[in-house]
């Protein structure tokens, strides 16, 4: 037989073709992420090209200026500078940073970093002073250089002269680059840092799911009955409102199950005892079959009732029943039925059984029934809970069982009745509940001198 | 003594009423909810049987009624249903026992004499007063160890009489308690019945306390 309520964890669904929300989450974020990290990258690395090249430019221009202003009308009528750029670069060969002055065509002066060579940009055929931007240019050493030129005329001297200042792009490589590697070790960090922030950020917006889960959990093991739908997050609470409808149809189910095997009883008993009673009245062999026939009748009714019962309201989730309301029905209904016999309850509160209120007060019910009904005065009813079980002693002072009836109860109900005379159907039911419920009920002799039955089963955690 | 069944089961009921009435009990039968409950209000009854699954208002319902309008008769309830739950809630409206279809009619029988023995104050099966010996399991009344010779209403009168020794119990209520319903009642009737119990049992067996009833005596 299974347990009535499985402690186990429930058959897990075939998970290799769901997908998980998390992985769906944090796939998309990681990608939008990614996607996000490299366009910001790559515009940032534009700016900041052009905001090299502008610099860039603006240095050449200051060197031009600087030049310009430098050009004076010598002694001789001819022109000359009248100072040459300190900067060292201008002075290292070949260094890709040249300047030249330049009138009629021709190289007038140049910076010593040229080596002689000139600088590979014609002069502009206007002498109109405008700046004029060459990119790309060829060096004299290969390299590619930015050039900047200016023509233009010195009031007091009749020949346009140009000045033309180069410097290497590579400078600006150079910085784009490093600003580049600089700039995707960032962003990877930054990458990195948000992944994770996203995977938390999934975790926490799906901890609702988690919870309901954990409940639901609960809910199964039996500690409490019904989803909490006010503490749940606005998106799970319809579904909490769903299961919730749908325990409740569970219990309506089992309830409607509970009436129809009720009716049924009715149904079948009445007759079935008129014909017993009748059966008395026939003399000889018949009246003895008849009175055999109805006798397995009621035995195969009560069998099948409690099996209903049970059965259909063994697997409900958030069964438990508390052993105290069962221990107070009993010690009401015996005093009512037996007011002449003294009941003793040793039983600490609080304890729980993992089943239904109804199968154990069936249970313990019909065992205190018993014991009543063959006891000369005392019984006892002892009850305690350790490792996850509920062990129920009913003990009388009556006549007790013969020792071949002592021992663990394993037969079915009805088998029960006849190694147990007289102690009939109560324990029948007893040992078919208990049967159901994965415990056990042993028979034996107790110290007050009857029987003592010891009900083993489960506790409610 | 005077029992109620309430059984819808015509056949049952028959069954049970004859095993009563052969036990010596005057028995009244009721098979719907009403007519139950009216009985049972207004018939003062010595135990009622009752069937919980009936026709017009149910069993419980009926018990519920009776008790809240201080009808204290001891009940037994009978019923086809018989899980624990049914029956501590029966207990808990103020059934005195309960008994599950179908039963052995003795069981019933000896239940019923239980009750109604126990209603009456006396926790022995077998009642010992004023020298004479009721044993109500086997309908007889013996007198220094001779049984009497008594028809069925000498019998309720006398047993009745010795259940409720140390009481006066006037004709009415004598009367009442040994004819069924629908018998014909007569308090002359009663004063006939107590003379032939003087007869058989002893002259100074029952006093006459005149305007009030009968007695038992010490």
């Amino acid at each position: 037989m299974n347990s009535v309520i499985s402690e186990t964890t429930p058959p897990r669904s075939d998970r290799k073709g769901s997908r998980s929300v998390t992985v769906r989450l944090v796939g998309a974020s990681l990608l939008l992420i990614a996607v996000a990290l490299l366009l910001t990258g790559v515009l940032l690395i534009v700016l900041f090209r052009a905001q090299m090249q502008r610099n860039f430019d603006q240095t050449l221009r200051d060197h031009l200026e600087e030049l310009v202003s430098a050009v004076k009308v010598g002694p001789g009528g001819n022109l000359a500078l009248t100072w040459e750029p300190a900067d060292r670069r201008f002075k290292r060969p070949l260094s890709g940073w040249y300047w030249e002055l330049r009138t009629d065509g021709k190289s007038l002066k140049r910076s010593p970093s040229l080596k002689g060579h000139s600088i590979a940009v014609n002069t502009p055929e206007k002498a109109d002073g405008a700046v004029h931007k060459f990119l790309r240019v060829k060096a004299p050493d290969g390299e590619q250089i930015r050039v900047v030129v200016r023509r233009t005329t010195l009031s007091g001297h009749p020949r346009p002269f140009a000045i033309l200042v180069a410097a290497p792009c590579i400078t600006i490589r150079q910085d784009v680059h490093m600003f580049a590697r600089q700039l995707t070790i960032s962003l990877m960090v930054l990458g990195v840092l948000l992944g994770a922030l996203t995977i938390l950020q999934v975790g926490y917006g799906l901890r609702p799911l988690r919870q309901m889960q954990a409940t639901l959990s609960h809910v199964r093991s039996g500690r409490q009955p019904r989803l909490d739908g006010g503490s749940a997050a606005a998106e799970v609470a319809p579904l909490v409102d769903e299961l919730n409808a749908l325990l409740s149809e569970r219990e309506a189910t089992v309830e409607r199950a509970h009436a129809e095997a009720g009716d049924l009883a009715h149904a079948l008993k009445t007759p079935i005892a008129v014909i017993h009673n009748e059966a008395r009245g026939v003399t000889g062999q018949s009246g003895e079959v008849l009175k055999a026939e109805t006798e397995k009748m009621r035995r195969v009714v009560e069998r099948h009732l409690v099996n209903a019962r049970v059965k259909a309201g063994r697997r409900l989730p958030g069964t438990r029943a508390s052993l105290d309301a069962v221990l107070d029905d009993v010690r009401f209904s015996m005093s009512r039925l037996y007011p002449e016999h003294t009941l003793t309850f040793e039983a600490p509160q609080g304890l729980t059984f993992a089943g239904a209120n109804d199968d154990l007060g069936e249970m313990v019910g019909n065992l205190a029934d018993n014991a009543c009904k063959w006891a000369r005065q005392a019984v006892v009813i002892r009850a305690a809970q350790r490792d996850g079980r509920l062990e129920i002693r009913v003990e009388d002072d009556g006549p007790g069982l013969p020792e071949e009836a002592h021992g663990q109860v394993l037969l079915r109900g009805g088998r029960l009745s006849d190694a147990v005379p007289g102690h009939g159907l109560g324990l029948a039911i007893a040992v078919e509940l208990v049967e159901l419920y994965s415990g056990s009920l042993w028979l034996g002799r107790s110290s007050l001198g009857g029987l003592s039955a010891v009900l083993d089963l489960p506790a409610a955690e | 003594m005077r029992v109620l069944l309430v059984e819808d089961d015509a056949e049952l009921a028959r069954q049970i009423t004859a095993a009563l009435t052969f036990a010596g009990y005057a028995v009244d039968s009721a098979a719907d909810g009403e007519n139950a409950w009216f009985l049972g209000d207004t018939e003062p009854y010595d135990a009622v049987i009752l069937d919980l699954g009936l026709p017009g208002i149910d069993g419980l319902t009926i018990l519920r009624r009776w008790r809240r309008e201080n009808r204290g008769m001891p009940v037994l309830v009978l019923t086809a249903r018989g899980s624990w739950r049914e029956k501590v809630t029966g207990l808990r409206e103020g059934a005195d026992d309960y008994l599950g279809k179908p039963f052995e009619i003795e069981e019933l029988l000896a239940r019923i004499e239980a009750l109604i023995r126990r209603a009456s104050g006396h926790a022995t099966a077998v009642i010992e007063r004023a020298g004479l010996r009721l044993d109500p399991a086997a309908q007889r009344i013996s007198h220094d160890g001779a049984a009497l010779d008594l028809t069925v209403l000498e019998y309720r009168a006398l047993a009745y009489l010795m259940m409720h020794s140390g009481s006066v119990v006037s004709k009415t209520e004598l009367a009442e308690h040994i004819y069924g319903h629908d018998d014909g009642r007569d308090s002359n009737v009663i004063e006939v019945l107590i003379n032939r119990l003087r007869k058989k049992a002893g002259a100074d067996i029952i006093r006459t306390r005149r305007g009030h009833g009968y007695e038992l005596s010490d």
